[in-house]
């Protein structure tokens, strides 16, 4: 249905005062079959993100030839 | 304090020297091996300090494809194309 982003930088933390870490989180929003709405949300370090819009590019790539 | 500060080789070298200098502080063996230790292993202790502040749903597998939709019952929708993607997420360790 819906789907936010933020790019964020931990500074931080009670474990390690220089944490510096960048992420994406994400929050999808989603309808079952149902019709139940719900919002799931995720974070992925940078990385993790390239290969998320990696993924969403094939397949871009794919919708459009099929 | 080391890990903490994320500390790179120049604050490393003046903390291990003031270290050095301090009364019951280390020897400066010590201080080149806790060097040559920090040196070795900075980044994967960099990761599994971050790893411990992470506490929100990662991305654990992702799987994707795509399908020709041909037909559907109320909707006069033919060979519409989808991409039905499956996201596993998951906290450390589930």
């Amino acid at each position: 249905v819906d789907m936010k982003w933020k790019l964020g930088v931990a500074m931080s933390s009670d474990t390690c005062r220089s944490l510096k870490y960048p992420y994406v989180t994400v929050t999808l929003t989603v309808a079952d079959p149902s019709g139940q709405i719900t919002d799931k949300s995720f974070e992925m370090t940078i990385p993790q993100f390239k290969n998320f819009f990696r993924q969403f590019k094939e397949m871009a790539s794919v919708l459009e030839t099929v | 304090s080391i890990a903490s500060a994320d500390m790179d080789l120049n604050q490393l070298e003046a903390f291990l020297t003031a270290q050095t200098k301090k009364q019951g502080g280390i020897t400066s063996d010590q201080a080149a091996v806790i060097a040559k230790f920090w040196k070795n292993h900075r980044t994967q202790i960099h990761e599994s300090l971050i790893s411990q502040s992470r506490w929100d749903h990662g991305l654990k597998n992702m799987s994707w494809r795509v399908d020709l939709q041909s037909q559907l019952r109320h909707v006069d929708q033919i060979n519409t194309p989808v991409a039905i993607v499956e996201m596993e997420l998951g906290k450390n360790g589930q």
